[in-house]
């Protein structure tokens, strides 16, 4: 059957999420009005740079999360119904002393 | 031409996370197999409306001590067939957030 016929590079990817959190996050202490900002710009950022890769039929969500570093506790998960054959995920976790943050790129492709 | 219907989206995680957390209080031993009941749940449901999309579900769920969570989700796609929805819920101890993503194949 028909399958791509390039593969996404999962590993571009995780080099891409490693390197804009990394850079935006590093210094920024949490403070809610920035980190609402932040984790919108974050996802296009993300979002502008895995289009430049340029995988054919392939489209792309990035989903981000930033949240404070308390003692509190929590679970974050996902399921995927798709197809494991073409479709993939890449997901990255920054922290820093005052904050945490997730970045999780799917790319599905498209049959 | 396929829409995604987002209400309706809305409606079945809903019940999913009532169902899962509607009684409970936070608890860190449970929380792994919670997420995992409303993703799998939520999935389940929305495959029965019989639509050619493929899903991708999210969920956090954040013991409730006044700590921040922000989310943001940004996607590349066919805006006139694909689609997004954002369920909020609380109760006293907790937070939820579940993301559903639908992205259309053709058939």
């Amino acid at each position: 059957p028909p399958g791509p016929r390039k593969s996404f590079p999962v590993a571009a990817v995780d080099e891409i999420l490693r390197d804009v959190l990394g850079s935006s996050l590093r210094e920024q202490r949490y403070e809610a009005e920035r980190c609402r900002e932040m984790v919108k710009d974050i996802a296009e950022v993300i979002k502008a740079r895995v289009k430049e890769l340029m995988v054919p039929r392939y489209k792309v969500v990035v989903v981000t999360h930033i949240g404070q570093l308390n003692e509190q506790s929590m679970q974050i998960g996902s399921r995927c119904l798709w197809d494991p054959a073409s479709d993939t995920f890449s997901s990255y976790v920054f922290k820093n002393s005052s904050l945490f943050a997730l970045a999780v790129v799917y790319a599905v492709y498209f049959e | 031409q396929m829409i995604f219907n987002a209400d309706e989206a809305h409606n079945i995680v809903k019940e999913c996370i009532e169902s899962i957390l509607g009684k409970a209080d936070y608890n860190h031993n449970k929380v792994n197999q919670w997420t995992a009941a409303i993703v799998e749940q939520s999935l389940t449901h929305l495959v029965k409306l019989g639509k050619t999309y493929k899903y991708i579900v999210t969920c956090a769920v954040m013991q409730r001590s006044g700590a921040g969570l922000h989310t943001a989700n940004s996607c590349f796609w066919d805006t006139t067939t694909d689609g997004t929805c954002t369920v909020r819920w609380e109760n006293r101890t907790m937070n939820c957030i579940v993301n559903v993503f639908a992205v259309a194949i053709l058939l």
